[in-house]
């Protein structure tokens, strides 16, 4: 056959060519087989495609605010290229897909110019096709060089660059193209920046006396033309230099130099020496090969003889290497030039050898022959477990993909990975979910943040969790998505690998071959329905708040339901109970002043208890307080000027010129620590009250010392420790252990908490902290928390405040136990979704789980 | 506005690179740079040459230019000299005819020629006629010759059995006026680089003088045209019409000296007349009559070279001053700034050039001298562009009037009087 019109005879260009046909149908199946399913879709992958799309539909540089993250060389090639070949949704399930086959196409002329290179320079095909098997034969190269990322196509336009440059009768215009071919290696990934070094030692050898200076100078100009236009368009965008307001290519040049740990590489906690183990997880032998021959290739690049061409190549391992081991962040895939320097450099290597070495030929081509047999054998495993060509990765991403779209309403609003950015949203067969936006925009991107989430986890319905996401929330960083993620439940999880279970409850993941739906608790009817079924229960139309039981009033439950008013901003009820309050159960009328209980004695209404109980009105005060800076209503300040007067003359003792909580109005000495409330002392302090009242700091000083003294005098507060308010000593109300405990307990944590979230402080902080220790000391020892822990390790029915308190106070020390603790011990032992808690608790408990349940609701 | 600017950019970036191609076209592979760099080694004389010197009010420089070409290297007996002149310059032709009776220059001869229109191709024509040589050579009035320009030019004729030959032509003066410096490099580019590129596409605009022509494909060819302001150009593309085997020589060691006119408006009016010269050639269609598109495509392209630098040079200034505050699609203005780079790249080779051309004619390369070639290099635009733009205006009124280029022999290292 003689295609005479191509001046080709094919016939025999199969014939003298037939070993690189057949390496190339090879190369193509180990590369492609299975190239939809395995490895999982990345985060990166998605943003490169969907950037892609960005670029070449919207003419935008990306499909959010572009940040500098990389120069756009990568994702303009890669559009161009899945446009020529049908579009973004053409192959498999998945928008990836079309950016693999892209990669396919890359990668397989990438295996040619390596195959060019290598032919340039030794002019022996049989290196060249070794250098292309070099490139493909190992499941660490499958694994990243199926994956769609930009070092695959900067890899791509270097070794075109490589292939020109290479040519034997080098001419002035392959100088010129090879330069502008490697800016835009430079534009797919900065890191090509490296190569410059050898590619100048290389020209500088290579071309003739009078050539060089020009030669030089034309590869470097156009080189750097690519990368002048790179910032010359940050310039023309103003956003060049670093700004506060703007993102900055020099900022984010700067945020990547500081990138990772900048530990040398030899320490075992480098970047570098951390991936070399990731590496060799997925090929061991290929992972140490490369080191060991990288420390060959630097030796032999040192010793004078050597041709230039061999030190060229070697070269460019070494100055990669020197990217890599510069103490800066390495990912993974930072491993994929090497795969094109180790392709290039061996082949080179076994050159060397025959030309340098003059021993017996037979001898050394037999020698060369072993080492190929046995570096091949070491890649028969790739086949033996083939997880590259029959893995499905994919297969649980795409089922969340599909579940989201099967049962989620479009304007849904989702934080999702960039893997399925372009399917969520672009797929013109699907759904479109206009409001699912990537996690890292929703954390970073405060226009994002506020537009579509309103600034507040409640403004994301859904996540659909991946082990990128999972990353990201651990990593610590990304506190608002990691403030959604705690407030979620699982409705859908899609994961099969018995080996690598996820741990959703600390955000764990090893692989990420699966995918969760994740639903954020953020319904704001469920809190309105307890509300609603609380004011039905326990108030009455007067604004009397009932005890289940009893069907008394009393003043902790009237001032604490005030408190969840004024949070709730309901002003008509908060106006009908401190109304009734104030007519009912003040005993005194000169004095504002609650008594602590209300209730019907022998069929008469009236004061059942009149004790002035100091956190009963403390509770008052609080609201009185928060109202008045809520509705600003003078009436509310006066009320809490003058109770708060009333307050310290009679619920206060002076000690050593020292101002002290008591028990009640009555006169005995002894305090129980439940009386103290740091919290609202600080909100007084703040408050307009302070300008008439100044004692609240000092108070909050001084009950925080009678806290830190309990703790020395038996290590756990109790509230049945008394003090001795004449002589300082501290004591039990009984011997009893289990009596040290009552049902007030968790008044002190709620009172540390809230100071804690509110007034921030060391002192606070420390506070809780140390019962926090006591608290997960108790929840490793029992699955749930007991407050009657002393109950000798029954599974008692616990108690609701106290449960209620300890998640506050774990909230309020942002402890990694908080969502585990509110999931197990409110939300299940609870069962708060039938509400039963209102219903078949006391008031008091009910108040105190609104309480802590509204904190949780964002309130 | 956006397609315009695509339009008018993509143009640029072409002609950019072409403009790198055609300077580095010396230097484009190795066999180049070797047959460009080979040492000479001469054959025995065997072409016989007239050297034509036509002259106008060169009282100056004649003296010079005669006593160099008198000490040319070669057999006495193979070539002559004619001075050209008109009868009404008595100064040249007293200080011509001192110069050849007091100096002996037996070979030399005085050719006084009346003959209309007035000019130098009519002196050349005239001189045709009576000259004896197989090869006919000019030079110009202020040539410093290389004493082995014949041998040269006999080597490389009768090796490369070309019917042409261009010789290197140099402007010296590279530090004296602050547009020479850019001028010499234009020179320098051209001579050393460009003219081999053309004559490798077989069309080629020849210079004034240095070129060596088969007198007899002359005499076919019709001599010189007299209507024609840059008649050495027209012979190119005549003569490559013809068919004729051209070979261009630049070796630094026997170029030919010249100067760049005193001022700017000396300066303007010889650029006004090279242009207008090859507006004329472009609109006498000649260059039509070549055989292939390359060609043509390459005629087109140096003859109406001078439109396409009023465009770039205007395009530049319009864009430097006003795209920065035009909303363009980021695209567009950045692809739109691509010859902005690729204009640095041509300043940076410049600088590059100097370089080298201070090193093969052993001058000082003085730490300023980069800094004259960025600082000027937008003014040397501007003038040629005006030059462009006058030269354009003339020819359409019809103004083909010859503005002569004063000398003052200042390319000379030394110099002779002219009081015997």
């Amino acid at each position: 056959m003689n295609f005479r019109f191509l001046k080709i005879d094919i016939v025999k260009l199969l014939k003298d060519n037939w070993i690189l046909l057949l390496s190339f149908i090879i190369i193509t199946i180990i590369r492609s087989y299975g190239m939809f399913i395995y490895p999982y879709y990345e985060n990166d992958e998605g943003v490169y495609i969907s950037q892609a799309w960005a670029l070449l539909e919207k003419g935008e540089l990306s499909h959010y605010t572009y940040w500098y993250d990389h120069a756009p060389g990568g994702w303009f090639s890669i559009g161009l290229l899945v446009k020529l070949m049908g579009g973004y949704f053409a192959y498999g399930l998945n928008s990836i897909d079309a950016g693999r086959v892209a990669m396919l196409i890359m990668n397989l002329f990438s295996c040619f110019f390596i195959y060019k290179i290598i032919y340039n320079l030794t002019e022996k095909k049989w290196l060249g096709i070794i250098g292309m098997l070099f490139f493909t034969l190992s499941p660490l190269v499958v694994y990243h060089q199926r994956r769609l990322l930009l070092d695959n196509i900067m890899v791509f336009w270097l070794l075109f660059s490589l292939s020109i440059v290479t040519i034997k009768k080098i001419k002035m215009s392959d100088v010129m193209l090879s330069g502008i071919l490697l800016s835009f290696s430079f534009l797919s990934k900065e890191s090509a920046i490296f190569l410059v070094p050898p590619i100048i030692f290389y020209l500088y050898n290579k071309l003739i006396k009078d050539q060089k200076l020009i030669g030089i100078f034309l590869w470097l100009s156009l080189f750097f033309t690519g990368i002048g236009l790179y910032f010359l368009m940050a310039f023309n965008k103003t956003e060049l230099f670093p700004s506060n307001d703007r993102v900055s290519l020099i900022n984010t040049l700067l945020f990547h130099s500081k990138r990772g740990k900048s530990l040398p590489f030899w320490n075992l906690e480098s970047e570098f020496r951390t991936m070399v183990i990731e590496w060799a997880i997925k090929d061991s032998f290929y992972t140490y090969f490369f080191i060991i021959f990288s420390i060959i290739a630097f030796i032999l690049t040192l010793i004078p003889k050597i041709h230039y061409k061999y030190k060229f190549v070697f070269l460019m391992l070494g100055f990669y290497n020197l990217f890599l081991i510069r103490g800066g962040i390495v990912f993974q895939f930072y491993i994929i030039p090497v795969f094109a320097f180790i392709a290039l450099a061996f082949p080179i290597f076994i050159d060397l050898i025959q030309n340098y070495i003059k021993i017996n030929k037979r001898i050394l081509n037999s020698f060369l022959i072993i080492l190929l047999i046995g570096i091949s054998l070491t890649r028969i495993e790739m086949f033996q477990n083939p997880i590259v060509f029959t893995k499905n990765e994919n297969v649980n991403i795409l089922n969340a993909l599909n579940w989201v779209r099967d049962n989620l309403s479009e304007d849904k609003r989702i934080l999702i990975d960039n893997s399925n950015w372009m399917d969520y949203k672009k797929n013109d067969n699907f759904k479109k979910f206009e409001n699912a936006h990537w996690f890292w925009k929703s954390e970073l991107d405060s226009t994002i943040r506020k537009d579509y989430y309103n600034n507040n986890w409640k403004g994301v319905d859904y996540v659909v969790a991946t082990l990128g996401y999972y990353e990201a929330v651990q990593a610590g960083i990304f506190s608002f998505n990691k403030e959604v993620t705690d407030n979620t439940f699982i409705v859908a999880d899609f994961q099969d690998n018995p080996k690598y279970k996820v741990q959703h409850d600390i955000y764990r993941a090893v692989n990420g071959d699966w995918s969760t739906i994740l639903k954020v608790d953020n319904d704001e009817s469920k809190l309105n329905q307890i509300l609603e079924s609380f004011k039905e229960n326990n108030m009455s139309k007067a604004g009397r708040v009932i005890e289940n039981d009893t069907r008394y009033t009393k003043a902790l439950d009237q001032s604490e339901f005030l408190n969840i008013l004024v949070r709730k901003k309901d002003k008509n009820n908060f106006d009908l109970i401190l109304n009734w309050a104030e007519a009912n159960m003040i005993l005194n009328k000169n004095e504002y002043i609650v008594s602590n209980k209300w209730g019907e004695y022998q069929s008469i209404q009236k004061i059942l208890d009149p004790e002035l109980t100091t956190q009963s009105n403390l509770n008052l005060l609080q609201a009185l307080t928060s109202a008045y800076e809520v509705w600003k209503d003078e009436s509310y300040l006066n009320k809490a000027k003058q109770l708060s007067t009333n307050l310290i003359n009679k619920n206060f003792v002076s000690i050593n010129a020292k101002l002290y909580p008591k028990d009640s109005n009555l006169d005995i000495f002894e305090n129980n620590l439940y009386n103290f409330s740091p919290t609202s002392c600080n909100i007084f302090a703040m408050s307009k009250v302070a300008k008439y009242i100044s004692v609240w700091s000092e108070i909050k000083e001084n009950c925080y010392s009678l806290l830190k003294e309990s703790l020395i005098q038996i290590g756990f507060i109790s509230d049945k420790l008394q003090l001795n308010l004449n002589d300082g000593t501290w004591r039990k109300i009984n011997n009893d252990k289990n009596a040290n405990f009552n049902n007030n307990l968790h008044l002190i944590f709620n009172y540390i908490s809230n100071d804690n979230l509110y007034f921030p402080s060391e002192t606070s902080m420390s506070l809780a902290k140390q019962y926090e220790e006591t608290i997960n000391s108790r929840l490793t020892k029992y699955e749930y928390f007991n407050s009657y822990i002393e109950y000798d390790n029954k599974d008692i029915y616990p108690h609701t405040s106290t449960l209620s308190s300890i998640a506050n106070l774990l909230y309020s020390t942002k402890s990694k136990n908080y969502t585990t603790f509110w999931k197990n011990n409110i939300l299940k032992k609870l069962n708060y979704d039938d509400l039963d808690i209102v219903k078949t608790k006391s008031t008091t408990d009910s108040l105190n789980y609104l309480s802590v349940y509204m904190r949780y609701k964002g309130y | 506005m956006n397609y315009f600017i695509l339009l008018f950019t993509t143009i640029i970036i072409i002609q950019a690179f072409y403009t790198l191609i055609i300077m580095t076209y010396a230097w484009k592979d190795e066999d180049e740079v070797i047959k460009n760099n080979k040492k000479r080694i001469f054959i025995e004389p065997k072409l016989s040459f007239t050297l034509i010197l036509p002259a106008r009010n060169e009282e100056l420089v004649i003296a010079d230019t005669l006593l160099s070409l008198a000490n040319i290297d070669y057999p006495k007996n193979l070539y002559e000299i004619i001075v050209a002149l008109e009868p009404d310059d008595n100064e040249t032709y007293t200080i011509a005819k001192k110069t050849i009776d007091n100096k002996s220059i037996s070979n030399a001869r005085v050719l006084i020629t009346d003959k209309l229109p007035k000019g130098k191709p009519t002196s050349l024509n005239e001189s045709l006629k009576v000259a004896k040589g197989e090869v006919i050579c000019i030079i110009d009035a202020e040539d410093e010759v290389s004493s082995r320009l014949l041998s040269l030019a006999n080597t490389t004729m009768v090796a490369e059995n070309s019917d042409v030959l261009q010789g290197g032509v140099q402007l010296m003066n590279y530090n004296s006026q602050w547009f020479s410096t850019l001028s010499i490099l234009e020179y320098f580019f051209w001579f050393k680089s460009s003219l081999h590129y053309f004559a490798n596409c077989k069309i080629i605009p020849l210079g004034g003088n240095t070129v060596f022509i088969k007198k007899q494909l002359l005499i076919d060819c019709g001599g010189w045209d007299q209507y024609c302001l840059t008649e050495d150009a027209d012979l190119g593309v005549r003569l490559s019409v013809k068919g004729a085997k051209i070979s261009v020589v630049y070796d630094e060691n026997n170029t030919t000296k010249e100067e760049t006119p005193e001022d700017v408006k000396s300066y303007i009016k010889q650029r006004t007349r090279w242009i207008q010269g090859f507006y004329q050639i472009f609109m006498k269609g000649d260059w039509l009559k070549l055989k292939n598109f390359n060609q043509k495509f390459q005629a087109i392209y140096f003859l109406l070279w001078p439109l396409f630098q009023i465009m770039i040079t205007y395009y530049f200034i319009i864009s430097l001053l006003f795209f920065p505050f035009l909303k363009l699609n980021l695209f567009i203005s950045l692809y739109s700034a691509i010859p902005l780079f690729l204009l640095l790249i041509q300043i940076g080779f410049l600088i590059i050039g100097l370089w080298m051309f201070t090193r093969a004619y052993n001058l000082k390369f003085y730490w300023y001298l980069p800094l004259k070639v960025i600082v000027f290099y937008f003014p040397y635009q501007v003038i040629l562009s005006i030059a462009s733009v006058r030269a354009l205006y003339r020819e359409i009124r019809g103004d083909v009037n010859w503005e002569k280029t004063a000398h003052k022999n200042i390319h000379r290292e030394k110099f002779t009087s002219y009081e015997f």
